[in-house]
């Protein structure tokens, strides 16, 4: 698996991951051992198997339409840019 | 009777004292926090460590017991919290810059189990970052090292929690188990970690890794204590979508059961070359103690562990570059290059507060998520996962439970495989098995390497079937426990040398 730097410096931008250029390189190479490896799994004769997504059956529960306490605007408490009861960001559009 | 004497002793034996009135809470708790205060200096088990807290719920066990009200055997006991885990008012970190700071406004169910229980809960343990790892070396904030050898790793990623069990800083404490790390540390630190059924413990407020793999579990240094983590912890959550609405067993009452014709399957995959050998003589020999018990020993067959590292690391990275995701600076921890944007905003807090290999995971699960790769490496090791999970399936058709080395090695020295992430991951061999299918697995001590050393033992049961576990592992112990400790609790060797 050839990893070129491009394709290193697109997945961090994809991942919102601010990365010099000693950083991206070291990731180059890491990523190029790590995936290299992952071709082992191209050995399995996986022919006809279903996708597995979870260990057990999940299906999707309901409950009582009830209202019930939160945390409410006390979890906007921890956000850096808490004012007034909420999380200022930098402005969205310009 | 001295510190020493009580610090090592098993939750029952404490609960006894404390409901004889031999000893009371607030004055264990004392002590525990005396000696983390002196030597955990050297170890780093703790990240935090809540005195007024726990001296606070000391005191109220001790009030409650007074009153003939006790809330049962967990009422009074110091365990312990991985970071990883929500505490309402106390600082939760997962071992990482970006969420320094963070107060959860809840707590986690788990703790809040416990504390309804009576549990004192003395601090917060130490954690690879995000629990990715398996040395506790990639905590962001302080290294922790193997109280049985200072110079070597504790395991990860609940490397805090075992590590201050092993020390006697506490009777338990819960770690996450995402591929093993529960299991891991618990081999590497001689203490019994159980990594339950998927399902079978809420995951609410617990700091999310890989969802469809990630499960909380006790770690003790003995298999009665693990029953009464878990009985306390277990059941169902509605505010956990995939916890599993079923019936919790009585644990204790699988203890001391007679395991004449239990079937143990060996799997032959798990005894490679790359086993050292007093691992494979001492998991041997822990074999030789069921078959002389009665139990049928049967050889099994899991014939894709060779796909299980590489299946796991492709499926927990998807899973965790999405989790992660949530982590950008709106919402928690410190803020980064907010005055050159949001997105700069996103990038530099991103950039700069998680660690490299937080970072890499992020990018291997983007990586495999991304268009053109998605079928090439996700899709087909979801269906490697199947495979996985059938494997399991066929073998407890045959038998009861499986038996298998923990780690192919005993602990390995701090700095030894930082630089090789490859080689780390290999260490997960044989633990991701369990996550991948879902399965309920355990590891306990069963004995000392060459080099003095615990190694671990790990059992794999049946879904839902932690109580054939509990009576195997007693069984076990009952002939293999290790009567060493890693060092006299209250005098560690000078130069962080252990004292034999």
């Amino acid at each position: 698996m050839d990893f070129p730097i491009k394709e290193i410096e697109k997945l961090s931008r994809l991942a919102r991951l601010a990365m010099g250029s000693d950083q991206l390189e070291a990731m180059q190479h890491d990523l190029q051992k790590i995936v290299t490896y992952f071709d082992l799994l191209n050995e399995a004769d996986v022919e006809g198997v279903k996708p597995m997504t979870h260990a057990v059956p999940v299906e999707i529960p309901l409950r009582k339409d009830e209202v019930k306490e939160g945390v409410g605007r006390r979890g906007l408490e921890q956000s850096s840019g808490y004012a007034d009861g909420f999380a200022v960001v930098p402005k969205i559009i310009e | 009777m001295t510190v020493q004497d009580f610090a090592s002793m098993s939750i029952a034996e404490l609960a006894q004292k404390l409901e004889k009135k031999e000893l009371c809470s607030v004055e264990v708790t004392q002590n525990l926090l005396k000696a983390i205060s002196v030597q955990d200096e050297r170890i780093g088990s703790f990240l935090k460590v809540d005195e007024k807290g726990a001296l606070a719920a000391a005191k109220s066990s001790d009030e409650r017991r007074n009153s003939g009200s006790s809330l049962g055997v967990l009422d009074g006991i110091p365990l312990g919290l991985k970071d990883l885990i929500s505490t309402e008012g106390l600082e939760t970190t997962a071992a990482s810059k970006i969420l320094q700071g963070y107060i959860p406004p809840f707590d986690a169910t788990v703790t809040a189990k416990l504390k309804s229980a009576g549990a004192v809960i003395i601090g917060k343990t130490n954690l690879d970052e995000f629990a990715m790892g398996s040395s506790n070396e990639n905590s962001a904030f302080k290294v922790c090292r193997n109280p049985w050898d200072l110079s070597r790793t504790p395991g990860g990623s609940s490397g805090g929690s075992a590590a201050s069990v092993a020390a006697r800083f506490c009777y338990g404490t819960l770690g996450t188990d995402t591929g093993g790390s529960i299991r891991l540390p618990a081999s590497f630190c001689g203490i019994t970690g159980l990594k339950p059924t998927y399902g079978r413990v809420s995951r609410y407020g617990v700091v999310a890794f890989a969802s469809s793999l990630d499960q909380v579990g006790p770690m003790t240094r003995d298999v009665e204590s693990n029953a009464l983590m878990l009985q306390a912890i277990a059941g169902h959550d509605s505010r956990d979508s995939t916890s599993i609405n079923a019936e919790v067993p009585d644990y204790q009452a699988a203890l001391g059961k007679n395991i004449a014709g239990l079937r143990i399957g060996i799997p032959k995959e798990y005894f490679s070359d790359g086993i050292r050998a007093d691992v494979r003589a001492a998991v041997e020999r822990a074999i030789s103690v069921l078959e002389a018990g009665g139990a049928v020993i049967k050889e099994v067959s899991l014939p894709h562990t060779k796909y299980a590292v590489a299946t796991y690391y492709i499926v927990a990275t998807a899973e965790a570059s999405s989790n992660l995701s949530r982590y950008d600076g709106v919402r928690y921890g410190p803020r980064l290059g907010e005055e050159q944007g949001l997105n700069q905003m996103y990038q530099q807090t991103r950039g700069q507060l998680f660690g490299p290999e937080v970072q890499r995971r992020i990018m291997l699960g983007t990586y495999v998520l991304s268009a053109g790769y998605y079928d090439a490496f996700y899709l087909r090791a979801q269906k490697v996962r199947r495979l996985f999970a059938e494997d399991f399936t066929n073998a407890f058709k045959e038998v009861d439970a499986i038996i298998g080395p923990t780690s192919p090695t005993p602990a390995f020295k701090i700095g030894e495989n930082i630089d090789d992430p490859l080689a780390m991951y290999l260490n997960d061999i044989f633990t991701i098995g369990a996550n991948l299918a879902g399965l309920p697995a355990m590891s306990l001590p069963c004995g000392l390497s060459d080099d003095k050393m615990p190694i671990g033992v790990q059992l794999i049961g049946g879904a839902l079937d932690e109580s054939t576990l509990f009576t195997v592992a007693h069984a076990i112990e009952k002939e293999l426990s290790i009567k060493e400790v890693p060092f006299n609790p209250l005098s560690l060797g000078e130069g962080g040398v252990r004292v034999d």
